[in-house]
């Protein structure tokens, strides 16, 4: 039973070299090329989130009327991930083996209550890493990255393929959990960027399919979705890059699951997973983002940070575990502000970090390590009061050894050498002398 | 007689004053009084330890000493890259006052006022020679300023030659990068400059933050200084020529 005869579609965009020929065929012409520059993206982006932010319940409800009207899909609203499991285990009482797409939202806040569940998950993506070798990754850090927004070379993002999902078909005995980059609340319309083809054999496949849609993911227009979706490929495409690596433990052969007789299910789960209460809070900026990661495009610890191999990482996905509980607050921050700066929506990642610290340390209190480093001007002043003995002090092993325990300044750490005279005595005395 | 205020930071005074020398030397030269009024740490580091407490005492106090010292006319300008963050940005975010943002809106990073002064035609420009093949590391808090002015200063030194740039981060992170904890991290990410350093063979590097400098030039014996020393130096070099 369809009532208004408009079934809500998946629109998948790739990598496109369509806005390249254009732009190279209207040099020929003559003509102005249309091609927008990176800021005027980035202030459309910005209204386009700052609107939806503002009707984020709208949003929901409508496009909640708008599935409830087509039959075929089942429409389900999880709070929390918890909720989501049980949604999935209802309708998946036999197969364990769950394909997802590299959605951070599922792998970061899902993916390990899947494990918890005992599903096996496998992230398709890095299946088609068929002919990869260590050898042709040539990017190991940010570093390395060829800055490719920054020389011109927008490869932008096109609309690849329409799936009809209402269409009956079989299905492979398999679950896909697909975490989509936008929804169309006018009209229940599904927005995904990829880069590979995972999504779209999922999709084709699958006997089973669950669409996570988190709430900040559903927006009024299929306008507004087609922005984000095209936004996340521009901003997104070095992070992208950077995760270019072989990951042999997420390969399965889903290729050689037969079809069988069942015919799909998809069911489309509306998640919060503790987004709605952020809306209230200092922290209502981090619904801005559209999970570009530009944040973590020039982060210089995200490659480096040992505790975090599991998750997808940026700045601000670790400042949303640590709000919605899943984990302490990100401590490795440097404060050195790039992610603020790559941001295209402007969110103030750095600036939110320090409050999350503060907060939990107003919650929490402060560790002995953090409180002895609380007088840096104190050390500082006593330090050149005693120069030059405090330098050598500093310089004897078993000292250094001592406050390598505490307060704990790694033994090998180059330590500034405390001036005999300061500034300020220096300016005094001149003034002094006229 | 021009004026400006001067905010040195903890690491001018303490533990390198010649940058803090090097800068009042030079305003001296360009006819320009530095009034350098009473100073607390502005609040970075302590405000990277979390203790809001602390940061928000410190910034209050070295916000109202700046203010007063500015007379509602004289720019204030830094050394240290961190510092000048927190006046022009964040510390205002988290502790909001008249006179914050009055200091937020007067504040200048030396280099960049120097290139001020140049582009205004006030900058005495008698240089002597100074024969450096210098790499510049652009510290993270400028960088994400869009603040390099320091290229514009090297240029005007006859004989310094700009050999390469590096605008990616050096690891340290002020005290960061030398707790144990965080010292691995800090490493990993330092052996990018480290590496540059190597390839480039420089005579020197020329940086703004003290602590870019400390990281530097801890795996890698090459000599450090902020523009205003080398301005100094092309000055003295002037005058050298000169006798």
């Amino acid at each position: 039973m369809i009532v208004n005869g408009r079934i809500p579609r998946v629109y998948v965009f790739e990598p496109s070299s369509d806005e390249k020929r254009k732009h190279v065929a209207s040099i020929h012409a003559g003509k102005k090329s249309e091609r927008k520059d990176l800021s005027e993206i980035k202030s459309q982006l910005r209204e386009v989130r700052l609107r939806n932010r503002e009707l984020l319940d709208k949003n929901v409800e409508r496009f909640k009327e708008v599935l409830t009207e087509n039959s075929f899909f089942k429409l389900h609203f999880a709070q929390d991930a918890k909720t989501f499991l049980g949604l999935l285990r209802k309708s998946t009482d036999k197969t364990k083996v769950v394909s997802l797409n590299k959605s951070n939202v599922l792998i970061n806040e899902v993916r390990p209550f899947l494990r918890r569940y005992g599903y096996r998950s496998f992230v398709r993506y890095f299946s088609e890493f068929n002919d990869f070798t260590p050898e042709k990754k040539f990017f190991t850090d940010y570093w390395m990255l060829p800055g490719l927004h920054e020389k011109n070379l927008i490869e932008t993002f096109g609309l690849k393929s329409i799936i009809d999902l209402s269409i009956p078909k079989n299905g492979k005995d398999y679950v896909t959990v697909l975490g989509v980059n936008a929804a169309s609340a006018k009209t229940g319309n599904l927005y995904f960027l990829q880069h590979m083809s995972n999504i779209t054999k999922d999709l084709e496949e699958a006997k089973t399919i669950f669409v996570l849609v988190p709430l900040e993911k559903i927006v009024e227009y299929d306008g507004d979705a087609k922005l984000h979706v095209q936004s996340m490929g521009i901003f997104g495409l070095e992070s992208v890059i950077l995760d270019l690596k072989p990951k042999r433990e997420e390969v399965f052969e889903f290729e050689r699951i037969p079809f069988s007789d069942g015919k799909k299910e998809v069911h489309i789960v509306i998640f919060d997973n503790g987004r709605k209460r952020l809306l209230s809070t200092a922290y209502s900026d981090l619904l801005l983002c559209i999970d570009c990661r530009a944040c973590a495009r020039q982060c210089p610890v995200g490659q480096h940070i040992k505790s975090v191999k599991e998750l997808v990482y940026s700045p601000k996905n670790l400042l949303f575990l640590y709000l919605i509980g899943r984990r302490k607050p990100f401590e490795f921050c440097l404060h050195c502000g790039r992610c603020e700066v790559e941001c295209p929506v402007g969110i103030p990642i750095p600036e939110l970090l320090w409050k999350s610290q503060i907060d939990y340390s107003q919650k929490k209190g402060r560790s002995i390590f953090k409180v002895m480093f609380d007088n840096p001007e104190l050390f500082a002043k006593v330090g050149t009061l005693l120069s030059p003995v405090s330098n050598w002090l500093l310089e004897i092993p078993i000292v250094r050894t001592l406050i390598s325990i505490i307060p704990g300044i790694h033994a090998k750490a180059k330590l500034p050498k405390f001036s005999r005279t300061t500034f300020r005595e220096w300016y005094e005395e001149r003034k002094k002398r006229g | 007689m021009d004026k400006v205020v001067y905010f040195t930071g903890c690491f001018s005074n303490y533990y390198d004053p010649e940058i803090a020398k090097s800068f009042v030397t030079v305003m001296e030269i360009n006819e320009i009084e530095v009034l350098v009024p009473e100073q607390v740490c502005c609040g970075m580091p302590i405000m990277a330890n979390a203790n809001y407490k602390g940061a928000k005492r410190n910034f209050e106090k070295i916000v109202r000493s700046l203010f007063k010292a500015s007379e509602g006319k004289y720019p204030i300008v830094t050394t240290c890259p961190s510092c000048n963050m927190m006046l022009k940005k964040e510390g205002k975010t988290f502790f909001p006052s008249a006179e914050a943002n009055y200091v937020s809106s007067m504040i200048y990073d030396s280099s960049e006022f120097v290139m001020n002064l140049d582009l205004k035609r006030k900058l005495n420009r008698f240089f002597g020679r100074l024969e450096l093949k210098v790499l510049y590391h652009n510290p993270c808090h400028l960088k994400v300023q869009n603040i390099d002015a320091t290229i514009y200063v090297l240029k005007l030194i006859p004989g310094i030659e700009v050999i390469g740039i590096n605008r990616d981060c050096c690891g340290l992170g002020g005290s960061f990068g030398m707790k144990r904890k965080n010292y691995p991290i800090s490493y990993a990410i330092g052996t990018k400059i480290w590496r540059m350093v190597e390839e480039l063979k420089p005579d020197a590097v020329v940086t703004e933050c003290g602590g870019c400098g400390l990281q530097i030039s801890s795996k890698r014996p090459v000599k450090i200084y902020h523009p205003m020393v080398l301005l100094n130096m092309a000055y003295s070099a002037a005058s050298h020529e000169a006798a």
